[in-house]
């Protein structure tokens, strides 16, 4: 009897200590969160503005701020709610130079429980591509992470999504063809993933048009 | 001229000691902090970065665990870790570490984003670096404050980050040509791309090993009185070898020149998906992601140790990472609509509470498996000692409810991601306790340890599980 009040006593003490841990901790994390996350999320917001300004091949000064890019963003891409997306437009003397919007997904690069978020830009025609830049993703750094790198990024301008796009280990034969993109050395994982998620996310897309236009 | 010889000499030895004894990566028999050691440090200052979190975390944790005590007897409890029990305070001190890993993570994001964005895989995992519960235990049973403690925690976290550098100045060399992304390498030297994956971090750290141990030996910063492996075996160093293990040894050097030479799998080879199967072989968690090398190599070192273990480590991910599922649905998630319009639009619950979440829920675990176990086989129990709370902070059943819960759609999808990462260890380590048995054990070997030579043939494994993967396709 008394050893089982004795352990009663003692599940209730350490009830009471991690609640206390808790009552703690949670207020902290949160008070971290709200200080520290607009911060991150201005990071994101302007990473997002040069990477679409990149994509229309719009120029920003080497000395520009973040207002200035904010007000170059303004002044030349708009943004229209379209196809269940956000979908950034140029327009030059009132032609139309291409859209990009950005696409989130999980399960495609190497590590396949971190989101994917890569900013796609095409021609007006939606199947050649302009260029893409991944903005987030949580790939092996130096391996898959290499996504981010200019060469892999260039390589896709004028690359064409319909049937599909494969990639290839071999980066000469993907000069003639413009179904193909050259894969990261030692990352095959991810380049098997980049192309898996450009192919879904064109079906995804195709998908949707098609749906519209019988509406 | 005599004098500024002999300190000199007094400052070498020092520095030797400081840098080399107790070494959790480069010396010590029973290592600590693998996983980060192979996973971010084929970049340099990927490895800066993840010292200073190491340093960092370690220093806010500790401040936390003596803010917390002192709260704590304020509040009228005496001595309020010591009466927790070790369970209950190993729980704790998770939840204090992955307090200190969220807020490190979310300071690296905003301040040094690039850099977090390239390592945020591995910031969250600082959690079960053991180096950091090696030393917020000892910090808190000393009683010392935070600034006497000083000592221990910086010899630590500087030993590890010299560990960390030395590996990565190997590896960005030998695999990229650079340092800091500065092209070091002439052009015409032939870039080593197995030193840029992970599986190179196995070869980078067995090489630093070996150059670094003999050294260690010679200076007398590590005594002969150390389990060190055979240091008194005869000349004849290799007469144990076997024609058909320097067979085995030479298939698996052979595959290793492969993987160097670019040998190349086309991923031809359609396996259909299956979760279990795919945790369990081509996506699995040790052999693919590292994670989970610390116990691997300390709990090899006997079959017994190593499948009672893996048995164990088996019931913690299949029971943890489904009810992490259900917590990160129908908790986190949903716990968002709650606190619509009291916080801002950007707070999400899940992103800032999983850790402390899957972590209660895993040591909750272990508590429960301790108990069944201390019940049903208490034999097995007191053989498992000290390594079965230890499960904790065993960073496979983390990172299973990290990797995994939130890509699985399902319960099912979760339950049996966590079966197979839990079989993938206990695979891995029962493989590795058996070629330890009949091979590494019999090798005599004058300087080297036996765990250099296991970390060694786990690169071989890992290199062989690779090429297998390529071969597997998309999955």
């Amino acid at each position: 009897m008394k050893n089982t009040n004795k352990k009663v006593k003692e599940s209730i003490k350490s009830m009471a200590v991690f609640s206390i841990i808790l009552l703690i901790f949670i207020p902290m994390l949160t008070v971290v969160s709200i200080v520290v996350t607009p911060k991150i999320m201005e990071y994101f917001e302007i990473k997002e503005k040069k990477a679409v300004l990149e994509i229309f091949d719009i120029s920003i000064p080497p000395q520009a701020n973040i207002e200035d890019i904010r007000q170059i963003f303004e002044k030349s891409i708009v943004i229209e709610e379209k196809w269940k997306k956000r979908v950034f437009e140029y327009y030059n003397d009132k032609n139309l130079q291409g859209y990009a919007f950005v696409e989130t997904r999980i399960g495609y690069g190497f590590n396949k429980s971190a989101p994917i978020s890569i900013l796609v830009g095409f021609e007006p025609d939606l199947v050649t591509l302009k260029k893409i830049i991944p903005l987030d993703y949580g790939e092996t750094p130096g391996l898959g992470g290499r996504i981010s790198e200019k060469w892999f990024q260039n390589q896709f301008k004028g690359k064409k999504l319909r049937p599909q796009i494969k990639w290839t280990s071999n980066p000469e034969k993907t000069k003639n063809n413009p179904h193909e993109f050259a894969a990261i050395t030692g990352a095959t994982t991810t380049t098997k993933g980049i192309a898996k998620f450009l192919n879904d996310m064109m079906k995804d897309l195709w998908k949707i048009i098609d749906g519209e236009k019988i509406l | 001229m005599k004098d500024l010889f002999l300190l000199i000499r007094w400052h070498n030895a020092k520095f030797w000691n400081f840098f080399l004894r107790d070494n959790t990566i480069f010396t010590s028999e029973a290592g600590l902090g693998f996983c980060s050691a192979l996973a971010v440090t084929n970049k340099l200052d990927n490895s800066i970065v993840m010292c200073v979190g190491v340093l960092l975390v370690t220093i806010i944790s500790c401040a936390a665990v003596w803010i917390l005590k002192s709260f704590l007897k304020l509040c009228g409890f005496e001595k309020p870790m010591e009466s927790l029990g070790d369970h209950h305070r190993i729980t704790v001190y998770m939840i204090v570490i992955a307090a200190s890993v969220t807020a490190f993570s979310l300071f690296a994001q905003a301040y040094v984003p690039h850099i977090a964005l390239d390592i945020k895989a591995y910031i969250g995992l600082i959690i079960t670096n053991c180096i950091v519960l090696g030393l917020v235990d000892p910090f808190d049973k000393s009683n010392q404050n935070l600034w006497s403690y000083r000592g221990p925690i910086l010899k630590k976290s500087i030993g590890y980050a010299f560990a960390l550098i030395s590996i990565s100045i190997l590896r960005e060399l030998l695999g990229f040509g650079t340092l800091l992304n500065f092209p070091i390498m002439p052009e015409w030297w032939p870039l080593a791309t197995i030193m840029v994956t992970p599986v190179g971090g196995f070869f980078a750290v067995a090489v630093w090993r070996m150059s670094v141990r003999p050294i260690a030996l010679n200076r007398g910063v590590l005594c002969c009185g150390t389990p060190v492996s055979s240091v008194t075996e005869p000349e004849n160093a290799f007469d144990s070898i076997t024609i058909k293990r320097a067979a085995l040894l030479g298939s698996g050097i052979l595959i290793i020149i492969g993987a160097l030479t670019g040998l190349e799998f086309s991923g031809t080879i359609d396996i259909p998906y299956h979760i279990a199967f795919s945790t369990l072989f081509l996506n699995g968690i040790v052999l693919s992601n590292l994670l989970g090398i610390c116990p691997l190599v300390n709990q090899s070192r006997g079959l017994s140790s190593a499948w009672k273990m893996g048995v164990a480590v088996v019931f913690v991910t299949a029971c943890a990472t489904p009810l992490n599922w259900l917590l990160y649905k129908y908790v986190l998630i949903k716990a968002n609509a709650l606190v619509v319009g009291f916080v801002p639009p950007f707070f999400r619950f899940e992103t800032l509470f999983d850790l402390m979440v899957f972590i209660v829920t895993v040591a909750i675990f272990v508590q429960v498996l301790e108990k069944i176990i201390a019940k049903i086989a208490p034999e097995v129990k007191n053989s498992m000692g000290i390594f079965l709370p230890l499960i904790t902070v065993n960073c496979v059943v983390l990172g299973s409810s990290l990797f995994r819960v939130p890509v699985s759609s399902n319960l099912l999808e979760a339950l049996m991601a966590g079966l197979g990462d839990g079989l993938h260890w206990a695979m891995v380590c029962v493989l590795l306790a058996i070629v330890r048995n009949q091979a590494i054990n019999r090798v005599k070997i004058r300087i080297w340890d036996k765990d250099t030579l296991v970390i060694l043939m786990l690169g071989i494994i890992a290199s062989i599980w690779t090429i297998f993967t390529q071969i597997g396709g998309e999955l």
